[in-house]
Order: C-alpha cells, then structure tokens, then sequence
C-alpha cells in the first residue's frame, strides 16, 4: 500500500459531531480505570513518566540528605558527627543513589513521558514492559535505603574496587546489596532503552522524518543507544562480583590468587561507567536544546551539527575509559592513547555549546525561570567540561585524581550539565504535566540560590583537591588547613537544601494552586504543546502529518490528519523508519497486573541471591510462569485471522464482526 | 548570562580563603622537587588556557544577555532566519571549533611533554631503592641494599630522602588497592595487589612533607599518612645508619626493661617486630625504632608518651577498625611499656 | 496550535493499512533485535574476560591441581560438546522451515514444526547439562573455570528461555489458534533462534578450539 494510494484527498468529513462523539468513544477505549488496583495497574507513559520522576526526585532528597550530613560531617577537623563506618556507607549509598536511583532514572522517566508526545503517538511501543521497569526501579531503592538503614548499606564505594569489595575484606552482605541494586536498575534501564528506540523507530508522526526530529528525541535515541552497548557490562561484572562473594559459588573472577585479575574489575567498571555519564548529560543537552528554541523564539541553530554532535559523544564515550585508570600499573603508551580520546570528546561538546551560544546571540529572549536554569548550565558546566581537559592530561591527571579536585569536576557536569537543564525542564513540561503554571519568581529564585549555593559547596573543593584532601575521607587533621574551606563548602550545601526546598514548595503549592498552564503557555513549537494539558490518555484523537522541520511553527491550517484508526481498540500508527509514511495500525495494550508481579520476580530473584545461589533457577522458573501469563493475556479482540479490517466495526472473540454506530 | 556581582566583601573573604588553603606540606602546587615542578607548571599552563576559554565563553553570554531585544511568548518566531546572518555564524562556529581543536591539540602535546619528562628520570640507575607495601591501613617501607639485604631497613609510616638524588620506589599491596601520594613531590601511583610497580622521584627543597593514601581502602582509609622528610644527604645517611643499628636492650632493674618483659610477653609481639628482640611479628608495623618516628597511626597522632598511651590502650577511639586490639594494662606497667618503646631511637 | 478542531484539515486514511507486517516493520522485531544486541554486547564482555584470563594465565589452560587425578593438559575434551553443536546447528533446519511457515501462513506445517524444535531444543539443554564436566573444571576453581562455567552458563540460559518461548507459542497455536500477530513472533522466534545458534559456533570456537589449536 503506498502513500499515494493511502493519502485520500477527499475535503474533509471530520466534521465537528464526528470530532465530539469519536473523542467520547477514544475517551473509553483508553479509559485505564480509578482506585488503587487500576493505579497499580496503569501502563500509560504519562503516569509511568510521571511516577519514574516522582519517584526519582524522592531518592534525589533522600541522597542529597546523605550529602548534607556528609558535609556537615567534614565541615571541621577531627568531627565526630559520623564515624568512618557510617560515612563509609553514607558516601556510597549517596553516589549509588544519585547515580542509579536518580539520574538516569529521571530523564529516562522524562523521555518515557516526552517522547511519544514530542513523536505525535498514543503510546510508547511497549507499554507494559515499561510498567515493569518503573517496579524494577522502584524495588531497587527500596533494597538499597532499607540496607543503609539497617546497616548493612554499601560501604566499598559507588564503583566498589576490587579486593576492597571482593569476599576477602567486603564483610557481610552490604556489597552484595550494591550489586543487586546495579543489577536491578540496569535490567529496568535497558528496558526503557528498548521501549523508547523502538518508539522512536516505527511510532513517527507521517512526515515526521528523522531530519524532523526534535533534537530532544535525538538524544533520547542516543541516549537509548548507549544504555544498550554500556549497561550489560556493569550488570554482568557486579554479577560476577555477587558470584565470587557468595560462599557457596565462590567464582574467582577477580581473585588474584587464582588467576583472576583485580584490574579487570576497574576495566569492566569504567566501560560502563564512562558512557553512563553521558546517558546523564546527552538527555539534558537536549532539554537545552529544546529550551533555547522556545525562549529564543527561533529554531536552534546547527541541528545537523548538533545531532552528529550527540552521536560523535556516544562513539568516542565508549573509548575514554581508562583517564580513570591513570595512576594503575598499566602501560603508560595505552594511556596516552586515552589522553587523546579524552581530549577529541571535548570537541562535540564544544560544538555542542558554540551552537546553543549562537542561537541565543541570534534570538530574542523570553527570559523564564527555564531559561534562568539554562544560564546556570552554562555557567556551570563549562567550567565542568574545562577541569575535564585537565583530568585527561595523564600528568596532571596523577595529581588530581582521587582528590577532591575530582569531586569538585564531576559535581560541575553532572549538577551544571544535567541537573541544571532537568530543573529547567521541569519547569518547562510542568505545565504540560499537570495544566499548572510553576510559579515563575519562585522558579528564578531556585535557579539563583541552587547557583550560588553549588559553586560555594564545589568551588572550594578544586582548591582542596589540589592542596592535597583525597576523596572518600571521613576526617581531616587541623594542621592541614582545610577547615576554612570545608567550612565554607559545607555552608554551600545548605544554601542548595534550601533552594531543593523552595523547589519542593513551589511544585506541591503549583499543583494544587497553580494558574491554569492551557495548551501551549511557552509559545513552543513541538507537538506535546498542541494538545490539552495535561493531554489526554491517548494524547492525538487525530494525529497531525508534519510539513517541516519545526512541528508547530511550521504547521499549516488545513495540515494532514490521520483518521481511520479504531475507535473501539487502543490502535495507534507506525510508520517507516526513514521517512515516516504510514505502513500500518498496532494494537497496543492496555492495564494489566504482569508487570508488577514480574518485577516482584525479578527483584525478589535478585535479592535472595544475595544468600543462596539457587534464587537463580528458582526466579527464573517464576518468571517464566509469569510471563507466560503476560503474553497470554495478549487479546485476540479486534485480531481476526487473516480478515481485511474495516473501520468501526467490533470483532466478538469468535472472530465475527458487526458494526456499531457512532 | 546572569551571574550575581560579588560584593567586594565577599570577593576578600574569598582570597583569604584560597590563600589560606594554597601551598603547605601536603600541596601540588608548591613543589618540592624537579617533577613536582614540572607538575606544578603543567598545572598553570592548563589552568590559564582553560581560565581564558571559559572567560571568552562567559563573556560571550553575558554581552548578549544585555544586546539582546527581549521577546515573550506570543512573538512570532523566526523559522526561516536569514540566511546570510546563519553563513556568518556558520563560519564564525566554524572558526571557534579549529581553535578548538588547535588548542587542544596542543594542551594534548604539552601533557605528552610533560609526562616523559616526568617518568624521564628513571632512566638512569637510581641512588637509592625503597620498597613500600601498602597496608590497610600503614605504611611498610623499606630501604634496599642491593648488595646486602641484611643491611635493609624496615620503618613504618615514614619515608626519609636525601635532596637532590633520584629515589626508587617500588609498590605493592598487601591487601586491597591503596595508592601513594605525595604532593610536593610527584603524581599518585596506585599499590595494586600482584601488580607490583616503580616509579621515580627526586626531592630538592629540605623540608617536612605529607603524603596521604588515595584510594579508598575501607575503614581508615582517611588516616593513612606518611610523613616524609627530605635532608641533606650526609642527614640521610645518619638518619639510615641509625636505622641499621639494632638499639641496645635496657639494662636490666630499669622501668624499660620491665616494659620491654611486658612488650615480649603480651599479644604486642605477636604483631610487631623490634629487631634484637624475639618479637617478629608481621602484621603491623615494624616498631624497631619507633621513638625516633615524629607521628604514630599512620600519621594521626604526635609521637609523645601520653599518645602513645591512648594509642596503645584504646586505638578503636583513635582510628575506629584499625586491626589493633585495645589493651588494658595497669597504669604503671603501661608506664613500664611506654618507656621502653620511647627507648627504641 | 491545537488539533483538528475545523472541518478544513485533510484525512490522510489509513484504514485500509494492514495490522501485522514482519521484519523491520514491526515494533516487535526491533524489540527483539536490540534485545539480541544487549545479550550480544554481554557475550562480547564475557570473551573479553575469557582472552583477559587467558592472558594473565601461564601455562593455559592451567594444569588441574584441585581434584585428583592431577591433569597437566586440561584441554576440555570435545566430544560431547562437538555432539551439542551439531544437534545445535541441525536444528537450524526445522527452526528455517518453521519460519518459513510462519510466514507462508501454513498452519498444519507450523503445528507439527513446533514440538520438533522444542525437542531439539530440548536436546541440546540435557548435551549441555552434561557438557560442563567437559571442562574439566568446576566453576569454583580457578578463574578459567569460572569462565568458562560462566559462558557455557550464560548460553544455556538462552537455550531454556528460546525453549521456553517454543512452549509458548506451541501452547498458543494449539489453544487458540494462529492469528496474524501470532504468525509475526514465530518469525520472531526463528530470529532468536538463529541467534542463540550462531553465539554458539562462536562461544564453541573461543572455548574449546581456540586454546587447542592455537596457543
């Protein structure tokens, strides 16, 4: 079927009864129910989205508490606020949390929600499989909060070197409950993956081809891409890990003694843990992208530019590893390769920022509290991205590393280069979320007091690092003279708690009070904005054609609509990989209780082989059960075989259809 | 782009602080040696290219913040710019990605210089080889003899060098991944179990230095220092001649000759080792001359009568999960004990 | 600008477009491939670790000192692996043939094509079940043990989910029926199963060839 053969040009009969009677019909096909067991049940991508973020800024409160005491914990000399067993276990359960439970978390849990929105489809590809990941995520956190208080929280850092972590000096369970929650978040993370390339390949809006993409959905698809290549190599090696410290399997993976290799875990580490930084920053990038066009009133400048930008970061992300290796025992001609490829990733990067300058040089400012958190991006990663240079220097990097000079360098990216366009973000999809207006002086007032408090908490530390403080210390001696500016870092910290509490204050007050958002407040020109706020379950009765590069800004009065979807069934549309002209209607699907008895499965399999190997065929036998039970609910409704399908018509389980008027 | 203008008050505080924190004995920016120096100046080049590129940048937006006309949301937006402003900022993207990559190209050669100089000296045959091995959470060190082995000599925590000499070090761990660092005088290397690994270095500037392990190794991981000190070569020699000398045992009746009973009688030598003695224990630190060391603990504590006391009593109060046992003893054998070991110059 | 609220816009109809199309035009052919290349990557890390171990390993493979008798050539040996990989790759040919079907919409050829790959599957589990005492090694030995346990391990794991899904999907077509969707995840199958055939030629060559015939 072609599209010349599809693209019927009749003048329209979307008349507007047609429109309101076909929207009550939508309205009940997508219905997903109310009360407690349809929320559990519910596996539409706004309210997964929605809970990954919420969930995920929890956790986020959470490790920023462990923070908080952490610094109050160093802001002196010879404290005796926390003892080293407690810090111990307060800084890796912080870096484990913000990592795993936080950051990749919440902009998967954007992309979830944005994606198909942005796209022009009903619903991501599959969405129960992403109800699943969102159970996966949320067991994880709890598995690894519940252990902090019970003490036996991780104490062997976030990345858990080797022979430190391995049976002989890792005691107990606490770095078997850091592998179970790698394990878990990384399974829910490649799900997501998956979910949203998939999305991303065959759910285009017709006309919506890949040079017509957003640049935010770019870099979710970027961002996808890399999850798929980086994440298995950490889930398998803190399985390996797992398996070398159970007594009763006792592998020797990293057991120098028996042929294993200690190195190999920093190795098997740092494949993933490198791109893992940029699956944080390549979603931010394109907030900021996003972000810049609609204050700027002009599309962004340098879209080719900056698309073969992310994907230039993804490739050469992959092959960085070792500048976290620098000062091992390894061979000082493989290092300096390392040295170059460090240095060629700061070049996307740049053109990444000259980019996003120059559209702001050229545009007129809509000066918002979005765009107020995009200055303090730049502010603030810039200089994040520049102590890289440094660190990729394997000289220098000798110097610097393990230091608090380090510390100061990834804060600068992952808080300027992430978070600072996630809270941008937020301010900016709020409205579509919830059909509320975040308040705008407050959302400034955030940004300025989140600025100036960060730089107070991770400026000082450069200088530290470079003075001599290693990380991961619980103490310091007086004669070194680091109080003063531990001081002053650990006031910093409570400037940033209280700009995260003038956030918390300004979403829960906004969404129950907020000024009503409508449909497109910002003026923005991709497809979520043309839609209700917050948009309906199936967010496009009728979804629209796209005529060129810019969604909205470019859309015509009388532009192409999609009709002749199913009314009585959760049908949506897929389109070609390249070009996006419809080839065909999936049937999607709507609740159901699987997931989360999968991810109890899976989550319970992981967390018993923490004590006994044999919660392996044990969960896997479960799962199966489970899944069986997932696919067998496939409905055969609307599914007859091998019959042409008509529009508005039911089939009946048996196959026979009959028609049903309007 | 929108940055709130100091007070110059704060701007004061500020200095003070950084020049209250910049240099000292545990510092990468106040060498006290050839490669710390070379270190040191690879750190400024960085720093000022870095400094001017992020000030240009900086600068950038700041300008446009206040030439910018302002919009609002209803304003039409510019979906087709004009074409000869976007060839212009092509070009000029263009022109800023080549310095880009000039710059980095060469920061990227300046870095290789740097470091062969840097590893250049191990070139030649060194002056003088010592091996450490990184305990959770002390240091071993000992001083090689090629020819001689019985001539090593084993001290803990403590590193002594003579100035303007080339110094090898050989690293390996006893347990977990630990790394040495001494600022003043030359990048951290890391002590890897079975990879056991060299590296070179030379001090110039006597002086009193730190250096501090920087690789989390569990518990105490923040109270493994080393002290070092770096002398004249004719005090080194001193300093290692007294070292290879056994130290007399007390005469008999004296308080340290009870002490030294009591040393060799309980669970001490089971773990330490002083030379002239039967005790030869392994698992901690070689105490052999541990009154002439100025810290005890790994750096954490002054090496006087009352700390070595509080140490020996109750070292889970000083540095919680060292391996050490707390000890009781009554007050005048602890007396007994600490004088013996203030014996051991 | 909101959506079609006039009577003015243009219905691009697609009522007429098919529900089911196979290969890359369908979202679950995709899913299982990026599915295929995650498990791809994890055997990509696992050779990885098994040249890491081979290198830091001298003699290799290293002699058996843990059980008696004491082997000084610890090759494993070949000839109950050499007997998995061919029931492996012969049932290359019912699995092509149920694709096939699947895709020529031959219900009869498909129901009696099911249970002849679910036995061959089957086969090829129980082979393998007894294939790691081929190795020599136990798992808890050394570091080529844990290896090698780990990938022949790892395998087998896909060899119970491929069968598994046969079960499935035998289950489906005998209770239901075959549908449109349901003739696209046979193809699906056929996928994952030249998959899980060709890892295993591969992971055959780098266990049991490689350190014979080359080092």
């Amino acid at each position: 079927m072609t599209k010349e053969e599809l693209e019927q040009k009749q003048s329209s009969d979307i008349t507007p009864e047609v429109i309101g009677s076909e929207r009550a019909i939508l309205e009940r096909t997508w219905d997903n129910g109310k009360g407690f067991y349809a929320w559990l049940t519910d596996c539409n991508h706004k309210s997964v989205g929605i809970r990954y973020i919420v969930t995920a800024f929890i956790f986020f409160v959470m490790s920023g508490s462990l923070a908080v005491t952490m610094r109050t914990q160093l802001m002196g000399p010879e404290n005796r606020i926390l003892g080293p067993d407690m810090y111990n276990q307060f800084f890796t359960t912080h870096g484990t949390s913000m990592m795993f439970l936080f950051a990749v978390p919440v902009m998967l849990g954007m992309g979830v929600y944005l994606v198909p929105l942005m796209i022009g489809t009903r619903e991501i590809a599959f969405p129960r499989m992403n109800l699943y990941s969102y159970y996966l995520f949320l067991f994880a956190g709890i598995l690894l909060f519940v252990a902090l208080i019970l003490n036996i929280g991780p104490d062997a850092g976030w990345f858990a070197y080797v022979p430190l972590s391995g049976p002989e000096f890792g005691i107990g369970k606490r770095v078997d409950v850091w592998s179970q929650v790698v394990s878990i978040t990384e399974i829910s993370a490649l799900a997501v993956a998956v979910n949203i390339v998939v999305t991303i390949f065959k759910q285009r809006a017709p006309g919506m081809s890949l040079s017509r993409m957003p640049l935010y959905v770019w870099s979710m698809l970027v961002t996808a891409f890399m999850i798929i290549f980086a994440m298995p190599a950490v889930m398998l090696s803190s399985t390996l890990l797992s398996m070398d410290r159970l007594s009763k399997v006792s592998t020797h993976f990293f057991n120098a003694a028996e042929g294993g290799d200690p190195l190999l875990w920093q190795h098997l580490f740092w494949f993933f843990g490198h791109p893992e930084v940029y699956i944080i920053f390549l979603p931010a990038t394109g907030f900021v992208s996003m972000i810049i066009a609609t204050f700027a009133r002009r599309r962004t400048f340098g879209y080719t530019a900056l698309v073969m930008s992310a994907i230039a970061t993804a490739f050469i992300g992959f092959g960085v590893w070792v500048h976290h290796m620098f000062a091992t025992p390894l061979p000082q001609l493989g290092q300096s390769i390392f040295t170059a490829s460090s240095m060629l990733i700061v070049i996307p990067n740049g053109v990444q920022i000259f980019c996003w300058v120059t559209t702001l040089w050229l545009g007129k400012w809509n000066i918002k509290a979005p765009l107020v958190w995009i200055f303090g991006f730049f502010g603030i990663f810039v200089l994040g991205g520049l102590t890289g240079v440094m660190l990729a220097s394997v000289p220098l990097d000798t110097q610097l590393h393990d230091t608090f000079f380090v510390v100061a360098h990834f804060h600068y990216v992952l808080i300027g280069g992430g978070i600072f366009p996630l809270f941008g973000a937020i301010y900016y999809w709020f409205p579509k979320m919830t059909g509320r207006m975040l308040n705008n002086t407050a959302g400034v007032v955030n940004a300025v007091l989140m600025f100036i408090g960060f730089n107070m908490v991770f400026f000082p530390m450069h200088i530290l690092g470079l003075d001599g403080m290693p990380r991961r210390v619980y103490t310091y001696a007086t004669e070194t003279g680091w109080g003063n500016l531990n001081m002053l870092a650990t006031i910093g910290a409570y400037v940033m708690a209280i700009a995260a509490i003038v956030f918390v204050v300004n979403v829960v007050y906004s969404f129950l009070r907020g000024p009503i958002a409508g449909d497109n407040p910002w003026g923005a020109d991709t497809l979520e904005w043309s839609v209700s706020s917050p948009p309906p379950t199936y967010n496009y009765q009728y979804i629209p054609e796209i005529e060129g590069p810019n969604a909205l800004w470019d859309m015509t009065k009388d532009h192409a609509v999609v009709t002749g979807l199913h009314l009585y069934s959760r049908e949506l549309l897929h389109t070609t990989i390249h070009d996006a002209s419809p080839e065909k209607r999936h049937q999607t699907h709507g609740p159901s209780i699987f997931p989360l008895l999968t991810a109890i499965i899976t989550a319970g399999g992981f967390i018993t082989f923490m004590f006994t190997p044999w919660s392996v065929p044990t969960a896997m036998f479960l799962s199966a059960v489970c899944l069986f039970g997932w696919f067998w609910s496939n409905s055969t409704q609307h599914r007859p075989p091998f019959a042409s399908i008509k529009d508005n018509l039911i089939y009946d389980d048996g196959g026979v259809p009959r028609e049903v008027a309007i | 782009m929108k940055r709130r203008q100091p007070a110059r008050g704060v701007l004061f505080i500020a200095a003070g602080l950084v020049a209250s924190s910049c240099g000292g004995r545990q510092s990468a920016v106040d060498a006290a040696g050839i490669q710390a120096e070379r270190l040191e100046s690879l750190w400024w080049i960085f720093f000022w290219v870095t400094a001017v590129v992020y000030v240009v940048v900086m600068v950038l937006l700041i300008v446009a913040f206040f030439r910018n006309k302002r919009s609002n949301e209803e304003e039409r937006p510019d979906t087709i710019p004009d074409p000869t402003r976007e060839n212009r900022a092509t070009r000029i993207v263009g022109g800023a990605v080549a310095i880009t990559v000039i710059t980095l190209f060469v920061l990227m050669i300046t870095s290789f210089r740097a470091g062969r100089a840097v590893n250049s000296l191990g070139e030649k045959p060194p002056d003088l080889s010592i091996k450490v091995t990184g305990h959770q959470w002390w240091w071993e060190v000992e001083y090689q003899d090629e020819g001689n082995p019985s001539n090593n000599v084993t001290t803990a925590n403590e590193l002594h060098v003579p100035i303007g000499r080339t110094v090898k070090i050989m690293l390996q761990s006893n347990d977990v991944i630990h790394s040495l660092w001494m600022p003043n005088l030359h990048g951290k290397k890391d002590l890897v179990p079975i990879y056991p690994t060299t590296f070179y270095f030379e001090a110039d500037k006597p002086g009193n230095y730190w250096g501090q392990c920087a690789e989390f190794c569990g518990y105490e991981h923040a109270k493994m220092r080393i002290a070092i000190t770096a002398e004249s070569p004719e005090d080194f020699q001193t300093w290692l001649n007294a070292g290879r000398r056994t130290p007399p045992p007390p005469s008999d009746g004296t308080v340290e000759s009870r002490g030294r009973d009591i040393f060799l009688q309980s669970v001490c030598a089971q773990c330490h080792t002083v030379s002239g003695t039967n005790a030869a224990g392994r698992v901690g630190p070689n105490l052999t001359h541990i009154a002439a060391r100025p810290y005890i603990a790994a750096g954490s504590l002054q090496n006087t009568g009352e700390n070595l006391e509080a140490w020996i009593t109750d070292p889970q109060h000083i540095k919680p999960g060292v391996y050490m046992p707390m000890n009781q003893y009554s007050d005048d054998d602890l007396l007994a004990l600490t004088a013996y070991l203030k014996s051991l110059k | 600008m909101s959506e079609a609220r006039t009577a003015k816009n243009v219905a691009l109809d697609v009522s007429k477009l098919p529900t089911t199309l196979f290969d890359a035009h369908s979202a679950l052919w995709w899913g299982n491939a990026l599915l295929l290349a995650i498990e791809t990557a994890m055997f990509g890390i696992l050779i990885a670790i098994y040249f890491s171990v081979m290198m830091q390993t001298e003699p290799f493979p290293p002699p058996r000192v843990e059980r008696l008798p004491v082997l000084y050539e610890s090759f494993p040996n070949l000839t109950l692996p050499i007997v998995g990989l061919i029931v492996i790759v012969t049932s290359l040919i019912p699995s092509i043939m149920l694709d096939k079907s699947a895709r020529n919409k031959q219900v009869g050829m498909i129901k009696i094509l099911l249970p002849i790959t679910l036995t061959f599957n089957i086969v090829a589990i129980v082979i393998r079940y007894y294939e790691f005492d081929s190795l020599l090694f136990k798992w808890e030995d050394n570091a080529y043990g844990s290896i090698t346990w780990m990938i022949l391990g790892m395998h087998m794991f896909h060899l119970i989910a491929l069968a598994c899904e046969d079960v499935f999907l035998l289950a489906w077509t005998y209770v239901k029926g075959v549908d449109d969707k349901h003739l696209l995840d046979l193809t699906v199958l056929g996928v994952y199963w030249y998959w899980v055939v060709g890892v295993w030629v591969v992971l055959f060559g780098i266990v049991y060839l490689v350190p014979r015939f080359t080092l």
